[in-house]
């Protein structure tokens, strides 16, 4: 070793060490991670000077825990990490090793009989169907990198991640095609969200990398073969959100937003014909950039999309702009009969979809709600907060249900027939069972 | 040892340092501190996996190099996942009271590809042996010596053209 590789060793320690010297951990952090591991069934052993003020504790929280475990009839060793209100009921939980992702981007979707869950980011990552009823395993394929899931039609489940899309055999997880995006001139584009239905899906790619202002592309593709039909690029210098597009006369509204700070003069919502992939309109949502999971829902003529600019109503046959509802906090919006329904700050503010007018407005106590969605068969509406989320009916002051996860949750929890499929960033699956109201 | 104590053994031994190094790799102290947060509620998980007391301290910062990883992958990949949007995170170098010769080095330390950065923080702040970065990264001590070496000789290429 010369004297210049001495200088550069030596310099290289005097620096790193001057970095990391100056990183001095935060007071909280036993806390927050004994916060955290409170939840586990694999209770910390309380140190003596904690017995008497947690002997204290638990007097009263035995008496809440034995009547919420006297109210529901499944496993109590799962039911301690969750607190959930008592007309909620675990029906199982899985663990998996890797994290899913944040953001809400979506890695979790049910169906009648399956679970379908992708591990996010994880390398090597899986796709598992597990037994809806029960959490076992139905099947499960291993990708060498991460696979986000994107619908499933016509028997096929549809993955994809960089440079690839898959299609499974939902029955067996077999893989019927693959499409290799690089041979299809899409170096470098990744899945984001997918319109998958049958006959012809439309799949959502986002180019990847820094400075990267590529435009989204959306593919037409057939779901049973992975022929692709058509393809249309949206906006140079634009990114799809992870807003799962929203399928409305035989159109799927994507949403976009902008690659990085000035890049394009806005994101857009695109209707893009389903038939042959031309755009039936757009408009711009704002000059910000902002990667949200809030869809656009519809109403008979028209769309609701959620936005930097608030609440924005078009006709659905044209894009026209009929009213926008300004809001505070997060943009959501989420269908309820013939009415939409919006956050304004932590208020959930009931609209008349034909002109914007405030209905009703309630009060959630979820912290920080960040979407909405409705529920199937009158279980209310879904408000959704980072950990935590809550059954309402808008016209109501009072929540139907509520869970609270010991986690953030790292994608949308999906319901069907009052069945909720939640993800944590603890890696936990959990299905729970949700009342009717 | 139960599993508990050693947890809090090896938090009270290990966290400051692991902090450091977490952020040292991702260039940001808010997701270092996550990452080992993270670290050891996955340890804790797995604490019926941990036969040997004396491994768990490089069991623990195998989880934290492989959070890392996973988080600046998930940069690269899908770029802007933070919740906030747009939120805006001070670099490191930003945040501490470097020497202008010191913010040179860490510069140039940051402009090195991913691998090459890992083995360099492993050997110069965490002192580790090549196989111990080796066991660490998951590669062999070759990857480990060809990358510590390139990283190293590009630094001095770069630090020498700053003159």
């Amino acid at each position: 070793m010369n004297d210049m590789d001495n200088s550069v060793d030596d310099r290289l320690r005097d620096a790193i060490g001057a970095l990391a010297v100056g990183i001095e951990p935060s007071e909280r952090a036993w806390s927050e991670i004994d916060g955290r591991l409170g939840h586990s069934p694999h209770r910390r052993k309380p140190t003596t000077w904690r017995v008497a003020i947690l002997g204290f504790a638990c007097v009263a929280l035995a008496v809440s825990v034995t009547a919420a475990l006297l109210l529901t009839r499944d496993d109590a060793s799962s039911k301690r990490r969750v607190a959930h209100a008592p007309k909620t009921s675990i029906v199982w939980e899985r663990q998996f090793a890797s994290p899913v992702t944040p953001s809400f981007r979506r890695s979790v979707m049910l169906d009648r009989s399956s679970v379908f869950v992708s591990e996010g980011y994880a390398e090597p990552s899986a796709v598992r169907a597990l037994n809806r009823e029960t959490g076992a395993t139905r099947w499960s394929r291993t990708f060498p990198a991460a696979v986000f899931i994107q619908g499933s039609a016509d028997g096929v489940v549809i993955v994809g991640g960089y440079g690839s899309l898959t299609g499974l055999d939902i029955g067996t997880g077999a893989v019927r095609w693959t499409v290799d995006l690089p041979g299809e001139g899409l170096g470098a584009y990744e899945p984001v969200v997918s319109a998958v239905r049958s006959e012809t899906s439309a799949i959502g790619l986002s180019s990847n990398g820094e400075g990267d202002v590529r435009p989204p592309v959306i593919l037409g593709l057939n779901p049973t073969s992975g022929t692709i039909r058509w393809r249309t690029p949206l906006a140079v210098g634009t990114d799809l959100t992870f807003a799962q597009p929203l399928v409305d006369n035989d159109a799927a509204v994507f949403l976009t937003t902008l690659s990085h700070p000035g890049s394009a003069p806005s994101g857009d919502a695109y209707a893009v014909n389903l038939g042959d992939g031309s755009i039936r309109w757009d408009v711009p949502l704002g000059g910000n950039q902002g990667f949200g999971a809030a869809s656009a829902v519809a109403t008979p003529g028209a769309v609701h999309i959620p936005s930097q600019l608030g609440i924005i109503t078009v006709a659905s046959n044209d894009g026209t702009i009929e009213w926008r509802f300004p809001g505070t906090g997060a943009a959501a919006v989420a269908q309820v009969g013939d009415a939409v329904v919006a956050l304004d700050g932590g208020a959930i503010v009931t609209l008349d979809s034909s002109d914007g007018r405030e209905i009703a407005r309630t009060t959630t106590s979820v912290i920080g709600p960040q979407l909405l969605d409705s529920l199937s068969g009158g279980r209310g509406l879904l408000v959704l907060g980072l950990t935590s989320a809550q059954g309402i009916d808008p016209g109501r002051d009072h929540p139907l249900w509520s869970i609270t996860w010991p986690d953030r949750l790292a994608t949308i929890p999906v319901e069907s027939d009052g069945m909720l499929i939640s993800s944590t960033m603890d890696g936990r699956i959990t299905a729970f069972r949700i009342p009717q109201t | 040892m139960q599993g508990e104590e050693l947890l809090e053994r090896l938090f009270r031994d290990h966290y400051t340092a692991l902090v450091r190094l977490a952020c040292l790799l991702v260039d940001d102290r808010e997701s270092g501190e996550e990452i080992v947060q993270d670290a050891f509620v996955r340890m804790h998980a797995n604490l019926n996996r941990v036969r040997d007391l004396d491994a768990a301290p490089a069991y623990l910062r195998s989880i934290v190099l492989n959070l890392a990883r996973s988080r600046l992958r998930r940069r690269r990949v899908a770029k802007r996942h933070q919740e906030v949007p747009g939120e805006f995170r001070a670099s490191l170098e930003d945040l501490a009271a470097l020497r202008d010769d010191q913010r040179e080095v860490i510069s140039a330390l940051r402009s090195l590809p991913e691998r090459q950065q890992q083995c360099l923080v492993l050997r110069y702040y965490a002192e580790l042996s090549e196989a111990e970065i080796a066991t660490a990264l998951g590669i062999s001590a070759g990857s480990v010596k060809t990358h510590t070496s390139r990283g190293r000789a590009t630094l001095a290429e770069r630090l020498e053209a700053l003159r």
